[in-house]
C-alpha cells in the first residue's frame, strides 16, 4: 500500500472504462464553436512542442545562413566570403572561436575565423553558411517535388485502380530502374544547367517513386473503407474524396517517408557534387564540404565537425517537424503526460481504489510497468 | 461490496471452476482502471454458465483471466481455482500445460482464429501433438474423429481443407473440434455465434448442447445475445462495469430479475413477436408440427415439448402464449393441446409469395424496382458477380420496409445499389424519380440529395481524421454550398435532433462510444432531409440497450420527418419493431414479401419459416419449445439447400 487514505470520498469517480475519452470535460465545454479539420490540425501542430522548437531552430539557421554571408539581395554582415582565400590566421587554421570547456577553450571569444580555416585559407564559417544555403534549397525543392509527384501519382493510381493504376505503376517502375546519379548527370549536361537548381530538380523528379508506391498501397486499402462510400453517398466528388477524405489518413507515411528522403537528399547531393555534377567549386554545399574534408578528420577535425553539426541540425529539425505534422493529423495521438503528472494520477487512482475496495487487496502499482 | 452470488446448486456435481474475489485492473495512460471487481462464481461439471453484459462490462476479461491470457499491463488478484489448481499467479509454463488441455476457447470469429495458411486437420493435430506425444497419422485420425464429432460432413476430405474453403458455420465447427481435442473440462465460448447467421447459429447452438451432454464439459458462455443465453444457459451471471450485479439460474434471471440493471437489460432486448402480439397477432411457431405431421414419425418430439409448455405459466416479458391456433386474436389465451392442432391454412397459397402486400394505394412511390439485377463489376480477370437478380420491390413515401436475409443474400448489395454505389444492370430501377439503371456518377448527383445511407459499422463509416461536426456538415456543404456560421447552426440543429451534445462536434469518431457514433451516422444521413433512407444493419454493432435507444430515436425521427426507409437487417425482432412490410431475401432473390403480420404469422416460403424458427427468443421456456421445433425443421430439411453441405 503506497498511499495513505486521505480525503476519502473526495473522488467521486469510482470506476471508469479502461480508456476514458471523457476526461477533458472543461476543455470540451470551451470548444463549442465548430472547428474544421484544418483548424484542429493547425491547433494541434502549434501545440506540438518538438515541432515548434524545431521550426524555430530551422528558421534561425536559415536566417543565420542568409544574413551572415548574404543571400541574393540580402546583404551579409560577415567579413569573409566563401570565395575569399585569406592567409591562415592560426598555423593549422584552428578555429578562433572559444567556448569555455569546449575543445580546450578559455573564455568566450569569436575571433576572426570562428570555425577555422582549411589549408587553402578558406574561412569555414563562410563556407558552412554557403553550404547551408545550398543544402536547404536542395532538400526543400527535393522534398516538395517528390512529395507532390509521389502523392498525386500514388493517390490517383490507388484510387482509380484498373488501367490508370497499371500505367502509372509501370511508369514508376521505369523511374525506379533509372540510376539516379547517371540521370542527374545527363540532365545537367543536356539542360546545360549547373549548380544547385539542376541537382535539386533532377533529384526531386526522380526520387518520388517509393512514396508513390506507399501512398498507392494506403489508398488501395483506404478506398475500400466505408467512410469513402459514405462520402460518395454524401455527394463528394472524386477529387474531394481523394484529397479531403483519404489523403489525411496517409499523412503518417508521407511525413515519415519525406523526412527520410530529405535526409538522404543531402547525401545524394554530396555524392553528385563529389562526382563533379551539380555544385562545383568554388560553390559549396554541406555535403560537398563533408566529402571534401572527410580525410582531414584526424588532423583538422573542425573542418568535418562544423558542416556535420549543421547537417544534423537541419535533418533533425525536419524530422521533428514531420513528426509534428503526423501527430497533428492523427487524432488518436495522445499527449503523454509528464512523469510527475503520472505519479499524481496513480496516487488518485489508488485513492479511488481504496475508497471502492473495502476488503480487496490493494493494487500493486509496480505490476505491469 | 460483494456481489450476490447464487450458491444454490442445480446438481451435486463436483465444482470444476471456482472464482473468488477476482479483481483485474489495467494500467492505461498512467492510471489503474478496474476491469473486473470482486467477481465470484462457481461452475459445476456439465453446467453452462453464461456471462452476460454489455461491451466493456468485463465479461471477456474475466473469461480470458481464466486461462491467464491477459495482456501485460493487467494485474489480477484473488483466486481462480480450476479443480484444485490455482490459476492466478501461476507461472507461464504451468499455464501452457493447462491451456488447450483443461481449458479451451471457442472464439468469436473463426475466420481470424484459425490460421489461414494451415489446413484445419493440421491445426487440430498441432493441438494434440503439443500436449501429448503422438504420431502424425494418429493425430490425423483423431482429427477426423473430432470433425465427425462436430458433424462436419465428409470429414476425411474436410480434414485437408483450408479455413477459407469452409463456410462460416463449418469453420466454427472446426474451431469447436479443435477446442475439444484434448477433452477439456472447461470450454470458454466467447460470443461463439455472434459472427454467424441465425440459421447457422441455431445449428451451432444445437451442436454445443449435444456435445456438452456427450463429453460432460462445462461451458462458460460469453454473449450479449439474451436469446442465445435463454437457449443455452443453466446459470447466468450479469455483469456491469466490472461488477457482478446479479447471478442465478436461468429461470430466476429471466423471470424474477432482482437487480434494476438486469431488468433494464432484459427490457431492451427486442423480442420476436412482441410488437405484432400487441395487435393480436402471433408469430407462427407451430411450423414444426406442420412438418411433423406431414412427415409423420418425428412428431413425438414436438408433441412432448408442446405439452410441457402448455402447462408452463409464462411471466414477465413473455407475451405470446405457446401454441395458439390459426384463429388469431380470439384464441389468444387458449393454449390448445398440440395433439388437436390443425395445420395452418395458407391464405396466400395460390398467389406469388413475393407479392403478398404492395404499397398502400394513393401513396407516391419513392423506390420502384422491377426485375432489377445488381452486379459487382468485373475487375481484372475476376468476372462480374451478380449479387441480386430479378428483384421487384416498391417503397411508398414515408413507408418503412424491412429487408431481411442472411449474410451473402444480397441485402446490403441491394441497399448500396439504391444509392448508386453499385450498378443496377438489368430491369428498371427508379429512385425518387430518377432512373438509376446504367447511370453515371454525374447523373446520380441529384439523387444523392434525396437518398442517404446509414452504414452498418459506425466506426468505419466515419472518417477517422475528420471531426464529427465536419462529417455531419459535409452533405449540406456539398449540396447547398452553405459555409461558416450557417453551416455551424445546421450542424448544431442536427446534433440536437439525435440527442448529442453540441460540444461533441469537435471530437474525432474514436472518441465516441458506439451508440454515439451511430447517432452521428444518423445525423449525417438526415442532414439534407432525405426522401429515402437506406439503413444497413445500423444497430447490429451495438449493445442491446444502446440498440434500443438508437431504434427509439430512429422511430421518432422517422415519424417526425416521414422519410421512406429500407431497413436492412438480419434481425427479425428489430425489423418487426420498425417495418410495415418485410421482404425476405435469399441467394440474391426475393423469396417473400408481405406485411409484418403476414410474414411473422403466416409465412409461406419454407426459408422464411426456417428463419423465423431460428431466431432465439429471450425466454428459456419458450426458447426450449422453439428449439425443439427448430430441430424438427432442421431434421426435415425445410428450407435447406442441397448445396449447403457440398464440399468445394
Amino acid at each position: 500500500m503506497t498511499t495513505t487514505r486521505t480525503g476519502t470520498g473526495a473522488d467521486p469517480q469510482q470506476s471508469g472504462p479502461p480508456a476514458p475519452p471523457e476526461e477533458t470535460g472543461s476543455l470540451e465545454q470551451k470548444e463549442v464553436a465548430g472547428l474544421s479539420q484544418g483548424q484542429i490540425v493547425r491547433k494541434r501542430f502549434l501545440r506540438h512542442k518538438g515541432a515548434m522548437i524545431s521550426l524555430v531552430v530551422l528558421i534561425l539557421v536559415i536566417l543565420l545562413a542568409a544574413t551572415s554571408i548574404g543571400w541574393g539581395p540580402i546583404p551579409g554582415w560577415y567579413h569573409w566570403k566563401y570565395t575569399d582565400l585569406p592567409d591562415p590566421y592560426n598555423p593549422q587554421g584552428e578555429p578562433t572561436m572559444s567556448v569555455p570547456g569546449l575543445f580546450g577553450g578559455h573564455g568566450w571569444a569569436w575571433g576572426i575565423h570562428p570555425f577555422g580555416q582549411d589549408e587553402t585559407g578558406l574561412d569555414l564559417f563562410a563556407a558552412v553558411m554557403r553550404g547551408t544555403q545550398q543544402t536547404i534549397v536542395v532538400i526543400l525543392i527535393l522534398g516538395l517535388l517528390s512529395t507532390v509527384i509521389g502523392v498525386v501519382i500514388g493517390a490517383v493510381a490507388g484510387y482509380y485502380r484498373g488501367w490508370v493504376d497499371a500505367v502509372l505503376m509501370r511508369f514508376t517502375d521505369l523511374i525506379i530502374t533509372l540510376p539516379i546519379i547517371l540521370i542527374t548527370a545527363v540532365l545537367g549536361f543536356v539542360l546545360n544547367a549547373h549548380g544547385i537548381w539542376s541537382v535539386a530538380l533532377a533529384l526531386g523528379l526522380l526520387s518520388w517513386t517509393t512514396l508513390a508506391r506507399l501512398v498507392r498501397g494506403e489508398f488501395l486499402a483506404l478506398r475500400e473503407r466505408e467512410f469513402v462510400d459514405a462520402a460518395r453517398v454524401a455527394g463528394a466528388s472524386d477529387r474531394r474524396i481523394i484529397f479531403k477524405h483519404i489523403l489525411p489518413n496517409t499523412v503518417g507515411i508521407i511525413a515519415v517517408n519525406t523526412t527520410l528522403l530529405m535526409g538522404a537528399g543531402i547525401l545524394s547531393e554530396a555524392a553528385l557534387s563529389f562526382l563533379g555534377f551539380g555544385i562545383r567549386l568554388p560553390d559549396l554545399s554541406l555535403g560537398s564540404l563533408i566529402s571534401a574534408y572527410a580525410q582531414s578528420f584526424s588532423f583538422r577535425p573542425w573542418l568535418f565537425v562544423w558542416p556535420g553539426i549543421f547537417i544534423i541540425i537541419i535533418v533533425l529539425c525536419i524530422n521533428f517537424i514531420g513528426d509534428g505534422l503526423r501527430d497533428a493529423f492523427d487524432p488518436k495521438q495522445k499527449r503523454i503526460p509528464k512523469a510527475r503528472a503520472l505519479r499524481a494520477d496513480r496516487a488518485t487512482s489508488a485513492k479511488a481504489e481504496l475508497s471502492t475496495h473495502e476488503t480487496a487487496a490493494p493494487p500493486s502499482p509496480a505490476v505491469g510497468l | 461490496m460483494t456481489a450476490t452470488v447464487d450458491r444454490k446448486d442445480l446438481t451435486s456435481a463436483p465444482t470444476v471452476l471456482s472464482v473468488r474475489d477476482l479483481n483485474i485492473e489495467f494500467w492505461v495512460d498512467g492510471t489503474w482502471y478496474p476491469a473486473v471487481i470482486d467477481a465470484e462464481f462457481d461452475l459445476r461439471a456439465g453446467e453452462v454458465l453464461s456471462l452476460v453484459g454489455e461491451s466493456g462490462s468485463g465479461k471477456s476479461t474475466t473469461a480470458m483471466s481464466l486461462m491467464g491470457l491477459l495482456p501485460k499491463n493487467s494485474h489480477t488478484s484473488g483466486s481462480i481455482k480450476l479443480g484444485d489448481r490455482e490459476i492466478v499467479g501461476a507461472p507461464q509454463h504451468y499455464l501452457r500445460g493447462i491451456r488447450g488441455k483443461d481449458i479451451s476457447v471457442i472464439f468469436q470469429e473463426p475466420m481470424t482464429a484459425l490460421n489461414p495458411v494451415y489446413t484445419i486437420g493440421f491445426q487440430i493435430s498441432e493441438m494434440l501433438r503439443s500436449h501429448r506425444a503422438m504420431a502424425p497419422h494418429a493425430a490425423r485420425e483423431r482429427a477426423i474423429e473430432l470433425l465427425k464429432l462436430v458433424e462436419i460432413p465428409d470429414p476425411e476430405r474436410r480434414v485437408d481443407s483450408y479455413p477459407h474453403q469452409l463456410s462460416g458455420g463449418q469453420r466454427q465447427r472446426a474451431m469447436i473440434a479443435q477446442s475439444l481435442a484434448m477433452d477439456p473440462k472447461l470450454l470458454i465460448a466467447d460470443e461463439p455465434t455472434t459472427a454467424l447467421d441465425v440459421t447457422v447459429q441455431a445449428e451451432i447452438l444445437k451442436l454445443m448442447r449435444d456435445l456438452k451432454n456427450r463429453i460432460s464439459a462445462s461451458i462458460v458462455l460469453i454473449t450479449h445475445d439474451m436469446g442465445v443465453v435463454a437457449d443455452m444457459a443453466d446459470r447466468i451471471v450479469v455483469m456491469k462495469d466490472g461488477r457482478i450485479v446479479e447471478s442465478g439460474t436461468a429461470d430466476e434471471i429471466f423471470h424474477r430479475p432482482q437487480h434494476e440493471y438486469t431488468r433494464q437489460l432484459l427490457g431492451a432486448v427486442p423480442h420476436l413477436g412482441s410488437v405484432v402480439a400487441d395487435e393480436g397477432v402471433e408469430v407462427a411457431d407451430d411450423l414444426a408440427e406442420e412438418v411433423a405431421e406431414a412427415l409423420g414419425g418425428v412428431d413425438a418430439t414436438g408433441t412432448a415439448v408442446g405439452t410441457t409448455v402448455g402447462t408452463t405459466t409464462t411471466t414477465g416479458t413473455t407475451t405470446a402464449p405457446s401454441s395458439g391456433g390459426p384463429a388469431g386474436p380470439a384464441d389468444h389465451h387458449g393454449s390448445s393441446p398440440v395433439g388437436t392442432h390443425v395445420v395452418l391454412p395458407r391464405p396466400a397459397d395460390a398467389g406469388d409469395p413475393t407479392r403478398r402486400a404492395g404499397i398502400q394505394p394513393g401513396v407516391p412511390v419513392v423506390v420502384d424496382l422491377q426485375n432489377a439485377s445488381v452486379e459487382y463489376p468485373k475487375r481484372g480477370r475476376t468476372p462480374a458477380f451478380r449479387a441480386v437478380s430479378d428483384f421487384t420491390l416498391q417503397i411508398g413515401q414515408g413507408e418503412v420496409v424491412g429487408l431481411v436475409g442472411e449474410s451473402g443474400s444480397g441485402k446490403t448489395t441491394l441497399g448500396r445499389a439504391l444509392v448508386g454505389l453499385l450498378p443496377v444492370v438489368e430491369g428498371t430501377a427508379t429512385v425518387v424519380g430518377t432512373t438509376i439503371v446504367g447511370a453515371k456518377n454525374r447523373d446520380l448527383r441529384p439523387i444523392r440529395r434525396d437518398v442517404s445511407f446509414v452504414f452498418q459499422d459506425p466506426g468505419s463509416s466515419l472518417n477517422p481524421r475528420l471531426p464529427i461536426g465536419e462529417s455531419i456538415g459535409e452533405p449540406i456543404m456539398l449540396h447547398e454550398k452553405v459555409k461558416g456560421a450557417e453551416l455551424s447552426k445546421r450542424v448544431e440543429a442536427l446534433l440536437d435532433q439525435v440527442h448529442l451534445a453540441r460540444a461533441m462536434r469537435n471530437r474525432y469518431p474514436h472518441e465516441l462510444s458506439g451508440g454515439q457514433r451511430q447517432r452521428v451516422g444518423i445525423a449525417r444521413a438526415l442532414a439534407l432531409s432525405p426522401k429515402l433512407l437506406i439503413a444497413d444493419e445500423p444497430t447490429s454493432a451495438l449493445d442491446v440497450s444502446v440498440q434500443a435507444r438508437v431504434l427509439q430515436l430512429f422511430q421518432d425521427l422517422q415519424r417526425e420527418q416521414g422519410f421512406a426507409c429500407l431497413f436492412v437487417t438480419h434481425d427479425l425482432a428489430v425489423v418487426e419493431i420498425l417495418a410495415r412490410r418485410i421482404a425476405v431475401m435469399r441467394h440474391g432473390r426475393l423469396v417473400e414479401l408481405g406485411t409484418r403480420e403476414q410474414i411473422l404469422a403466416q409465412p409461406v416460403d419454407d426459408y422464411t419459416k426456417r428463419l423465423l424458427a431460428a431466431v432465439p427468443v429471450p425466454d428459456p421456456e419458450e426458447q426450449a419449445r422453439r428449439r425443439h421445433q427448430r430441430d424438427v425443421l432442421l431434421a426435415a430439411g425445410v428450407g435447406v439447400d442441397e448445396d449447403e453441405y457440398q464440399v468445394f
